[in-house]
């Protein structure tokens, strides 16, 4: 991309020069309709910042997003809002879940992507069919009969039924990503690995793990953050308060026939953002360099 | 939120059977069967609690449990809880999966449809008997489905008008006082409107409001439902009550249309808490929480009267059922039985549900009563010889007619549609939701 548009530059440059009036103008233009719509994105969050350190009076009554009166009560009354436990306890129970969801997404999904790409079985296409039919079914049809097996397996009221899946290979989306990346990769590298003597094994391990990691790490992100976010899911297989997670947490601030405490929540909310805001930062640099190198074309 | 429950559960039950032939397909021998969070160990029987609420219930709720703790040894109680909404969602989700908890709160809009699906226990009679000889017997009727008692209600509560004094008194405008009639609405919206220069609105718009409704009708001698669980009232009802609301907001008695929206979300965003509306109608039971989302006084004002009557009755804010797949239903019973008529439970669970439903513990309590509690105790007290009879418990589908009236007086307060129009559609899906 930036070799294709690095000459086409000094072109433009020269026509700019020309009526370089008109070009200021309409720059300053482009900015500020630019900033205008970053601010109208931006805003929610600005408001959940300001709102987290506003006294309870001041939430519903007034507009404005930063606080009149600023104060810090939020975050210890967010933090011990529930009897018994800590929004720590929930910081470490969402934390736990999300890194097992990722090594098992990971794990899993790659394996099953490697073998829809690249082995030759009976029945391939019908299981890829299959497995791409399984992202269209909507998650309530499948939670009862879900709910219904793990209690059988005595799997209520533990992680389980959230994290085991993960290493099922049960999230087609992510095999079905990896597998379109997978099939982008030539297969004389493969061809070229298996006349060094390479098994399929190692041929995946050594050949084709590596070349697909930004599927890997596009995979690793989503998967994190839809498990960090998750809440139904959460909801109905955790019982004890110990067990909670983020999003329940911070469903609990919110009760229609109770008092609602937005300013705990918001202040509850921003720490909840972190995480997550944190683990893009570290592989967000990943990413793109992923997307970039993705058009490898041998 | 209520809407989407019922849609939910409905789903859920028709894939229960589907899950039922998969999971004995798989002859899967571990930990068979019964409710969730069961099983005996050293004698000591496990129960499984499960309820609705905020944090400031979840502590009183601790209390109680651990007073029942306390004077059964051998039971040992693990409760699991979640705000309205999702717990309504979670517990369709473990009735259809086959475990539910042994001990629920269920909200009287679900009673009928869990009831139906043979979900509660009767506690009338059998293992899950409960000793409700302490509650008023109409209030207690209240759980009845047919000739069971599914549920015994966990808190009562009244219709009621929630008034800020402060701002009242600021103006210079009398307080409404019981017996105030739907024509003294209108003149105390309008002087509050006037004095205010426009700034403060007399009452939240009722007409949003399916429970105001019911008492309107109520007031007339009228029910929302028949005994079959159709309607009870006709279009020309609903148009002159939809007709009166229009008036009052027309007038300026009344919020505007984009102020009543808010009042589905709750009382910390209502034009109450807003300092947009002098008072409100609600349930006494959410007091606290009106009282949390102002720096104002706050007082309770029985509804405005038709010919003297004021169509409030005694309502269960929630009820308590045992899962009739149960292992313990005994032990669930006895837990039950506790939180609606011991002392200790009355003491530690204060009004955070409502009033509590043995009345001779009530009545201890209410001698007892400070600050927001004595407001409700106080309340009750006043107005209890005024009750109409506890209604049947609604039927499957009052969740969506609920849904239903916020949407189409949404339209008519926008002024997109007449109150005759609105009612006309209102009718005719409200036929077609109860009919399915």
């Amino acid at each position: 991309m930036s070799a294709r548009t690095a000459p086409a530059l000094p072109g433009r440059k020269a026509a700019a020069r020309a009526s370089s009036g008109r070009r200021t103008g309409r720059t300053v233009l482009w900015h500020v309709g630019v900033v205008a719509i970053a601010l109208v994105v931006v805003y929610p969050v600005i408001w959940m910042l300001g709102t987290s350190f506003k006294p309870a009076t001041e939430i519903v009554t007034s507009n404005r997003p930063w606080p009149l009166h600023w104060t810090l009560q939020n975050f210890p009354d967010g933090w011990h809002a529930n009897p018994g436990v800590t929004f720590g306890k929930f910081f470490v129970n969402s934390l736990v879940i999300s890194v097992l969801a990722v090594a098992g997404t990971l794990l899993s999904c790659s394996f099953a992507a490697y073998a829809f790409s690249r082995l030759e079985f009976r029945g391939r296409s019908v299981l890829f069919a299959a497995m791409v039919v399984t992202i269209l079914l909507p998650y309530h049809v499948l939670i009862v009969p879900q709910y219904a097996i793990f209690k059988q397996f005595g799997w209520i009221n533990t992680d389980l039924p959230i994290v085991a899946p993960k290493f099922l290979a049960t999230e087609a989306f992510f095999i079905f990503l990896m597998v379109q990346f997978m099939r982008g990769i030539p297969r004389e590298i493969d061809e070229a690995a298996r006349i060094d003597g390479c098994g399929p094994y190692r041929t995946f391990l050594w050949i084709l793990l590596p070349l697909t990691r930004p599927a890997l790490i596009t995979s690793a992100i989503f998967s994190f953050i839809w498990t960090w976010n998750d809440f139904f899911t959460q909801l109905v297989y955790l019982n004890d308060t110990e067990k909670f997670t983020v999003p329940i947490g911070l469903s609990l601030f919110v009760d229609q026939t109770g008092a609602t405490s937005y300013g705990p929540m918001m202040a509850m909310s921003i720490l909840a953002l972190l995480p997550v805001f944190l683990f893009f930062l570290a592989f967000q640099r990943l990413l793109v360099d992923g997307a970039t190198s993705s058009g490898l074309k041998g | 939120m209520k809407s989407r429950t019922t849609t939910a559960h409905r789903r859920s039950v028709q894939v229960t059977a589907v899950a039922a032939a998969v999971v004995a397909s798989l002859s899967l021998t571990a930990c068979g069967g019964g409710s969730g969070g069961s099983g005996g160990s050293g004698g000591k029987v496990k129960l499984s609690f499960s309820w609705w609420g905020d944090a400031s219930r979840a502590k009183a709720t601790q209390d109680a449990i651990a007073a029942f703790e306390k004077a059964n040894p051998t039971i040992t109680v693990s409760t699991q809880y979640a705000t309205f909404g999702p717990y309504n969602q979670k517990l369709a989700t473990q009735i259809a999966g086959g475990g539910a908890p042994d001990l629920m709160q269920i909200d009287w809009g679900n009673q009928s449809q869990y009831a139906q699906s043979n979900t509660l226990l009767d506690l009338a009679a059998g293992p899950g008997a409960v000793d409700i000889s302490g509650l008023d017997p109409k209030f207690a009727g209240s759980g009845k489905e047919g000739a069971k008692q599914v549920a015994i209600p966990f808190g009562q509560a009244t219709q009621s008008f929630v008034v800020d004094v402060t701002k009242l008194e600021a103006l210079g405008v009398a307080v409404p006082k019981a017996g105030w009639t739907w024509d003294d609405v209108a003149t105390f919206g309008a002087e509050v409107k006037a004095k205010s220069g426009g700034k403060l609105y007399g009452i939240s718009d009722p007409g949003t409001t399916w429970a105001a409704f019911q008492s309107w009708l109520l007031q007339q001698g009228k029910q929302l439902y028949t005994a079959d669980g159709k309607l009870g009232f006709g279009k020309d009802d609903l148009t002159a009550f939809w007709t009166m609301c229009d008036n009052l907001r027309k007038s300026g008695a009344a919020t505007p249309a984009n102020q009543t929206a808010t009042l589905i979300n709750g009382p910390a965003e209502d034009p109450l808490a807003k300092g947009t509306a002098a008072a409100e109608w609600d349930y006494d039971s959410i007091f606290a929480s009106h009282a949390a989302a102002t720096k104002d006084k706050l007082q309770l004002v029985p509804l405005p009267t038709i010919g003297g009557q004021t169509g409030m009755y005694a309502k269960p804010s929630m009820l308590l059922s045992v899962y009739a797949k149960s292992k313990h239903p005994k032990e669930a019973a006895k837990l039950l039985s506790f939180l609606v008529n011991d002392k200790a439970a009355g003491t530690a669970l204060g009004t955070s549900r409502g009033l509590f439903p043995n009345t001779a513990v009530r009545q201890q309590l209410a001698a007892t009563a400070t600050g927001n509690d004595k407001v409700v105790a106080d309340f009750e007290a006043a107005n209890a010889s005024q009750l109409a009879a506890t209604p049947a418990a609604p039927p499957k589908g009052d969740g969506q007619l609920i849904t239903l009236m916020q949407r189409i007086y949404g339209g008519v307060s926008f002024g997109q549609q007449s109150p005759e129009a609105g009612a006309g559609s209102f009718m005719q899906q409200a036929e077609q939701i109860l009919g399915s």
